[in-house]
Formats: C-alpha cells, structure tokens, sequence
C-alpha cells in the first residue's frame, strides 16, 4: 500500500515539476558583443532568439522562453564558456606582381604568425590562396591553390609543422576588394593564413 | 597464359586469395569514418570518442569524426575547432555527436548537424552557419535549433529520468 502510493505521488510529482529531459538553448552576445540568430524549434512550436540573453527551455509538456541576465549565464556556463578555442587569426600574404616571391611586408607578417603561434592550443595554420577576376574561373581555382602551396612550403622552410598545415585555394570567390569581372585587382591576389 | 605466371609470386597466393583480398580492401572505405570534421585543441580529464563500439581517450590536436560519441567524465572539459571555425566547448559529463559534417572550404557550403545528448556545450558558429539558412543544426533532446549565428548555449538536463543519452 505505502510504496504504490508513494509511486504514485512521485509520478504526480514529476508531471507536474516537469521532471525529465530539460533542453535549454540561450543566445549569447558574440565577441563584438552582437546577437546571431537561432530558430529554435520543438514540439511545441518555433522560437526565434534574436537578442541576447533569450532563451527557452523544452520538455516534453511545454517550452518556455526565458531571459537570461549576463550574472547568471556566468554563475551557470562561465567554466564551459571559458574553455571555448580561442577566435581564428587571419594574415594577409601579398605576392610581387608576377610570380611566386612575397612582399618584404608579409615576410615581416611571417614573424608575427610564429609568435602567435604560442597562443593557440594544438595550433592548425590553413592557407587560403586567392586570385582577382581576370581568367576563368577554374583557372583561378588553380592559380589560388597553387599559391597556396607555395606559402605552405614557405612555411615549412621558416619552421612550421607541415602536418599542421592545410591548403585551399578558393579562386575568385572571395575578393578583398569587389571588382567586375576580367578587372585587374592586385589587392585581391593574396593568400590569407589562418591560424586557429 | 605463361607470361601470367611469370609474375606471379613463388609461394603466391592462388587467385581466390587475391580476389578475397581485393575485396576486402575495397570494402574498407566503406567502414572508414571520411575526412575529419575538427581538431581537439584542449582536454582537461577524461575526455572519449566512441563510433562502432570502439572508445578512444582524446587529447589535444586529436581528429574527430563525424559519427563518434565525445564524452566528458565527471569534471572534465574538451573543446574542439571544426573544419568551418565553428567552435565548441563540452563541460563536464557531457555526451555530444557530429551527425554529419559536409564543408567544402573552396566554396565555403555545405552542412552540418550535431547532437547535444547530456551536460553543457557552448558553441560559437563558423562558416557554414553564416552559408544559408539550416546549415547548421544543432539537435537536443526536446528542441532542435537551426543556427544562422553566433554564439550560444545547449543544456539538456537529463533530470530524473533513467535514461543516460538517447
């Protein structure tokens, strides 16, 4: 008798305490202290975070949209968001016009990668070769690739892990500087590295 | 038919043996994970990742893979870069998966989904989420939040139920 009953009051308990799965989704402002966008979506609906600090909590009878102050999300997800990778670092490699041999300046720039390096852990270096618009397309996928493999070797040559080292070559799709098509950029023909 | 077997082996393996092997090896892409989908960058404890019933202890600089179970033991941490810059962070008894990881870093698309079992994870999107619109999902007990940006939090509080991860 006693046992069943307090079965049962634990059952009424829990369904009304909402025991069970919880699942909590809070937007944080980003490191320029901006919001992102989540659209957060249950069997209870859609919910759109926008601002920072909104939040919901699903379980299985309800979700509930929450705010959040910066206080708490510190007292309950400081440590986890404290052991967050630190944010990737990009350096821009420009080439003298014509060939393969870097600008005096991004020899320097080659300097401050090496004592970045320090900062990250497990440090991974990708290399993105880049080209302006003249040529076709898959031409400059190529020509991107290419350079990015020259910089790699470069590194290499200064002191850098080659297996830490990853190339890409990402042709005309990302320019520093919009141009029309078949315009001369010398601004967008660079390799970026990225150290993460 | 004698030039065949001039270039066979001594003591080669008949031709059966080579076609078993052939095939056997052949099979092997097929149960192999694909490229990685990120890089550990810090552990602190007894951080794992298990896929097919195999476990393996993380530290850093350690690949994942799309399909592994990443846990955290009590009071440990790990934090992982994906290929796209998204970042992550488990905090302690967490059990977390990459569903699927697809990034073509030439063109910058692709998708992904991962899975938030139990614990704490923070996240700080990369290139895909920035791509379109459900690139990255992220996939919780209750909830599943569809991620244009930036910075957030899961939490799945597994409560008073019995049931550990699924």
């Amino acid at each position: 008798m006693k046992i069943e009953r307090l079965l049962s009051l634990t059952v009424l308990v829990c369904l009304i305490a909402a025991c069970g799965t919880q699942s909590r989704v809070v937007l944080l402002p980003d490191e320029s202290g901006k919001a992102g966008r989540l659209a957060v979506a249950s069997a209870h609906g859609t919910t759109t975070l926008s601002e920072a600090y909104q939040g919901t909590s699903s379980g299985r009878f309800a979700t509930d949209q929450t705010r959040l102050d910066p206080a708490q999300v510190n007292e309950r997800y400081g440590d986890v968001l404290g052991a967050l990778p630190k944010a990737p670092r990009r350096f821009v490699l420009y080439f003298e016009s014509g060939g393969d041999v870097l600008t005096e300046a991004s020899l320097q720039a080659l300097a401050t990668i090496h004592s970045a390096l320090a900062e990250y852990a497990a440090p991974e270096l990708v290399v993105i070769g880049h080209t302006d618009r003249v040529g076709a397309l898959a031409a400059n996928d190529t020509l991107s690739l290419l350079r990015a493999e020259v910089v790699r070797e470069l590194l290499v040559t200064e002191g850098f892990a080659r297996e830490t080292i990853s190339v890409i070559g990402r042709g005309e799709r990302e320019p520093a500087v919009p141009t029309e098509d078949e315009v001369e950029e010398p601004r967008n023909r660079r390799v970026e590295v990225k150290l993460r | 038919m004698h030039r065949f077997t001039s270039f066979s082996l001594r003591q080669g393996l008949p031709w059966r043996g080579w076609l078993s092997l052939t095939a056997l090896l052949l099979a092997l892409p097929a149960t192999a994970a694909g490229p990685a989908a990120g890089t550990v960058k810090t552990t602190s404890g007894k951080v794992t990742a298990e896929r097919d019933g195999v476990r393996r202890e993380l530290k850093p600089g350690d690949p994942i893979y799309p399909g592994e179970r990443i846990r955290t033991a009590e009071g440990a941490q790990a934090a992982i870069t994906l290929r796209d810059d998204t970042r992550i962070a488990a905090g302690q008894k967490a059990a977390i998966e990459v569903k699927t990881f697809e990034y073509d870093a030439t063109k910058q698309d692709g998708s992904m989904v991962i899975s938030v079992f139990r614990g704490v994870t923070a996240f700080v999107s990369g290139a895909l989420a920035k791509s379109g619109v459900d690139r990255m999902q992220v996939v919780a007990p209750n909830a599943t939040a569809g991620v244009r940006g930036t910075e957030f939090i899961v939490e799945v509080d597994r409560g008073w139920t019995f049931g550990d991860e699924d």
